[in-house]
């Protein structure tokens, strides 16, 4: 059912296989005629009749997930740029509207509705926090609007029922059930400790770890969450390190997560004891040098092993446009506006539901990966996470770090939807 | 020393002070009497700047008072003993003593002068980190004195120092202003009690309605039968 | 006891410690002002914040953190001194002045946090400033960074230096008396209008370092601005409006209200229940614990 492997050798070929086929459908004049033909089959409500496809980019430009929304425009900004370079999709250029929902939910479902009624956008994608994304969600579904999510890992996001809207990251209760398996392979009968932000992304992974932590013989030794807006944890820092845990795992919202580790650290919990269960570029700057050693999950990271040519080849751009590697949130925004050109060239036209439907029978590659990318009936993607150690931090310009772990297993290894409300 | 020729003080329509003239001389006490309401209380407010006039000229040894500021007119050398006593509730005696040196920059003047009230008024140095306002009432009126004195003024103008207070305590304030004249120091009192007036000062102007009526010594005043039935029987 | 429990003791007393002086240091200086103008500031957590921010972005462009603390203290000085021109002189002399100062500041609190998100929010989402000096000291099993030791102090002598001046300082004294009867300060020769001046700077400042000295030693976001607001606020109105020595008290029992609460109920909690306290003690003693 499960298997660990480092990335299979096929995604480097299938990778190269998607642009290979898809390039020359964007040309000629057999796409405009598809274009034409398909518009003037379509109801007139929908406005894009010609110009620039339109897509709504509604992310975190400001707010504590500030780190996670302008590391997922830079990766977008790439790749649509090379799209429309390539002569865009149908034939038309491919435009995101990025707006800032300054990480609030109710900025995200006003912002959608923006969007929605006076950009008369074909879908919605952008969010990178739970938060943010579970608020679009109910304006997506409501108003029948294909809803790509890049980077939100809540699993309500795909709960049963779910139509319009596709998550391109694994589930988080999910990642929470990993990070048990993990420690129980790493020390059997650990001790652990967790200490986390007040928020839906967090709620998931704990609600997934509380789950298998038992049955993984694993003992919770203690359990702090933080209110959002903290800006101490001497105290609770303090807290755990008189419970003598093996493992922590830390996750604040924003660069409290830097206060936590860092305090902890200071009171001499040791690097290799932190696990996060995921980290992003901005983030490891963030916890530096003295963090050497410590673990956290990733989707992608450039000191995994196997990277297919096309993977190294988007870190080597990535890295020379930005000054810093990318992560995970760069990749899987990179290879939104590709999985975007993907269905709305299955999709023939730029019509809604026509979308929702290509999106839901594709069977697609990530294009820096090859991994597929395919959602089932509830709009998810496969499960796997790979557990990076870190070895150095070089200031704010990279970092080195190496696999320690990878794991893929079925969505329905765990009772998600009962563990996540 | 003081002189006020023709002053006024109005209240929108109301006029409460009608072209005052009055002055007083150094080393001299002067009384003001008369019956509630008849501008006293505005004279004395208008003399220190706490109420703007509306014509006339405040002379203040020999310089014209033109500026609406109050601490100005105090530093140089006016003092006034407010009507309700003006004092600090909630500060101590001490404090309430200290803030009347207040416009001394030096220190070791304040400390000096603090010396000098505890000496005149042994009851404020019993109790001089009690609260001013849980004083009794006359020796609310005493720190008032008190504090009015401390800079040494050249001028110190008392509003209305008997009021509330029992004959034996009005009597006692009578003395000490007496004391106060032996050292030199020129008092205007302005007083509603014709009786301590007459007792103290010197000279003495009679208001009514916002205008002086007649003024004199106390014995030709005395002996004025319009004044005696106006105001002295009242 | 076993280093486990001494461990937590220590990390709670340090915590409450520090940030209870930081809550009576800024609680103090708007009590100064509120004490002596009779002007409730509602816009101080926002002057706390923009401290705290400038500073942050002095240490960003390299300056060191001592050096950019002084720079925002001037700054604060020069800020505080045209508002007081530009705004707050006009308000001395107008008899409902509580209620217009409320409103004004209020509207500029709206302001001020509007032009935040719009700057700093965008380059950032939480802050932090350089240490001001390196190293940890043990307090048993505790290490404590010396930086944060050096912001209590700071905190405890600015406070002690507050104390100082009202109690005993000529200036002092007359910004008291100024609180209690205007006019009767004015007959004792005060020049009423340079003391609320002086207060309205003297106690901007103490905010400003209260702003400084959090940054230090936390790190914090946008929202730390409505949070320290509501707290110097119930800080006076329990210590008594015009009492550094309320401040202190109030402001130690409220920081250590949430160490405690944050270690044996949890963080959020915490967040909470110094306003529980806040009741608590109104209930008991509504007038305030302590006078001027």
């Amino acid at each position: 059912m499960t298997c660990r492997t480092s990335v299979r050798d096929v995604r480097a070929s299938a990778a190269s296989a998607v642009l290979g086929v898809t390039r020359p459908v964007l040309t000629g004049a057999v796409s405009a005629a598809l274009v034409l033909g398909g518009l003037t089959y379509q109801a007139p409500a929908l406005a894009q009749a010609s110009g620039p496809i339109k897509i709504g980019f509604n992310t975190e430009l400001t707010g504590p997930w500030t780190f996670f929304g302008n590391s997922c425009v830079a990766g977008l900004k790439m790749a649509n740029d090379e799209i429309n370079k390539a002569g865009g999709v149908l034939g038309r250029p491919l435009e995101f509207v990025t707006v800032d929902n300054q990480t609030s939910p109710t900025q995200a479902v006003a912002a959608s509705r923006n969007l929605d009624v006076n950009d008369k956008v074909v879908a919605l994608t952008g969010p990178t926090s739970s938060d943010t994304a579970l608020a679009m969600y109910g304006y997506a579904e409501q108003q029948k609007i294909p809803y790509l999510v890049p980077v939100a890992a809540f699993p309500q996001l795909t709960k049963p029922g779910t139509r319009y809207t596709f998550r391109i990251e694994p589930d988080a209760a999910g990642w929470g059930y990993v990070i048990a398996r993990f420690l129980e392979e790493r020390k059997p009968g650990a001790k652990v400790a967790l200490m986390y932000s007040d928020a839906a992304l967090m709620h998931a992974i704990v609600a997934g770890f509380k789950y298998q932590a038992p049955r993984s013989k694993l003992t919770i030794v203690s359990d702090v969450m933080f209110p959002q807006g903290s800006s101490d944890a001497t105290v609770q820092a303090a807290q755990v390190r008189a419970a003598n845990p093996d493992y922590v795992i830390v996750m604040g919202a924003g660069a409290f997560d830097n206060v936590m580790q860092n305090q902890l650290l200071d009171l001499g919990i040791k690097p290799e004891q932190l696990l996060h269960p995921y980290g992003i570029t901005t983030q490891v700057f963030g916890w530096g040098q003295r963090s050497a050693g410590m673990i956290y999950g990733s989707f992608f990271d450039h000191g995994l092993d196997n990277l297919p040519a096309e993977g190294r080849d988007f870190i080597k751009r990535f890295d020379a446009a930005n000054g810093r590697p990318p992560s995970y949130v760069e990749n899987y925004c990179y290879n939104t506006p590709y999985i975007f050109k993907q269905a709305l060239e299955l999709a023939g036209v730029v019509d809604r539901e026509k979308l929702r439907d290509a999106f839901s029978r594709m069977k697609g590659r990530e294009v820096t990966t090859g991994l597929p990318v395919s959602f089932d009936k509830n709009g998810a993607r496969k499960e796997y996470i790979y557990f990076m150690q870190l070895l150095s931090v070089d200031g704010k310009r990279t970092y080195a770090s190496k696999q320690i772990y990878y794991h893929e297993w079925d969505a329905d290894a765990i009772p998600v939807y009962d563990l996540v409300k | 020393m003081l002189e006020i020729d023709q002053v006024s003080v109005r209240y929108g329509p109301f006029l409460a002070l009608d072209g005052v003239s009055l002055n007083v001389n150094e080393g001299e006490i002067v009384g003001v009497i008369g019956p509630n309401g008849a501008g006293k209380s505005s004279l004395a407010r208008a003399i220190v700047g706490l109420e703007p006039t509306a014509g006339g000229s405040i002379r203040f040894g020999g310089q014209l008072m033109q500026s609406g500021v109050v601490h100005e007119r105090i530093t140089q050398g006016l003092s006034l003993v407010p009507e309700g006593r003006g004092l600090f509730a909630q500060m101590s005696v001490e404090d309430n003593l200290l803030m009347g040196a207040y416009t001394m920059r030096a220190s070791a003047a304040r400390e000096q002068a603090l010396r000098e009230a505890f000496e005149l008024f042994p009851v404020l140095d019993e109790r001089r980190d009690q609260r001013a306002g849980t004083l009794s009432g006359g020796q609310q009126q005493m720190l008032a004195v008190a504090v009015g004195l401390m800079t040494h003024p050249r001028l110190c103008v008392f509003d209305e120092p008997s009021l509330g207070l029992a004959p034996i305590v009005i009597e006692q304030i009578g003395n000490t202003l007496k004391a106060m004249k032996r050292r030199g120091l020129t008092v205007l009192l302005i007083e509603q009690n014709a009786t301590l007036a007459m007792s103290v000062a010197e000279r003495i102007y009679v208001m009514a309605a916002g205008s002086i009526r007649h003024q004199g010594t106390p014995e030709a005043l005395m002996r004025n039968p319009e004044v005696l039935e106006t105001f002295l029987s009242a | 006891m076993s280093d486990a429990t001494l461990l937590v003791v220590a990390s709670t007393l340090s915590t409450g410690l520090i940030l209870g002086a930081i809550f009576a240091l800024v609680a103090a200086g708007v009590t100064i002002v509120y004490g002596c103008v009779w002007l409730p500031n509602a816009s101080n957590g926002q002057f706390f914040l923009l401290a705290a921010l400038a500073a942050w972005s002095l240490t960003g462009a390299g300056l060191g953190s001592a050096a950019a603390i002084i720079m925002v203290l001037l700054l604060g000085l020069v800020l505080s001194l045209g508002l007081e021109w530009l705004l707050v002189r006009r308000l001395y002399d107008v008899p409902n002045r509580n209620v217009a100062c409320f409103v004004l500041t209020l509207g500029l609190t709206q302001i001020m946090a509007g032009i935040f998100s719009m700057t700093w929010g965008r380059w950032s989402d939480q802050y932090t400033l350089p240490p001001l000096v390196s190293g940890i000291t043990m307090i048993g099993p505790f290490p404590m960074t010396n930086n944060r030791i050096l912001v209590l102090l700071i905190a405890l002598v600015v406070l002690a230096a507050s104390f100082a001046l009202l109690r005993y300082h000529r200036y002092g004294r007359a910004l008291r008396a100024v609180f209690q009867n205007r006019e009767a300060a004015a007959l004792r020769g005060v020049d009423v209008r340079a003391v609320y001046r002086m207060s309205f700077l003297l106690g901007s400042s103490i905010i400003f370092l209260g702003g400084l000295l959090f940054a230090l030693a936390y790190s914090f976001d946008l929202t730390v601005a409505w949070t320290m607001s509501v707290t110097a606020f119930a800080i006076m109105i329990v210590g008594g409006p015009g009492s550094v020595l309320g401040a202190l008290v109030v402001g130690m029992v409220f920081g250590f209200t949430q160490a405690i609460v944050s270690i044996f109920a949890s963080p959020t909690a915490a967040t909470f229940s110094y306003l529980l306290a806040m009741l608590a003690m109104l209930l008991f003693k509504p007038t305030g614990l302590f006078l001027r």
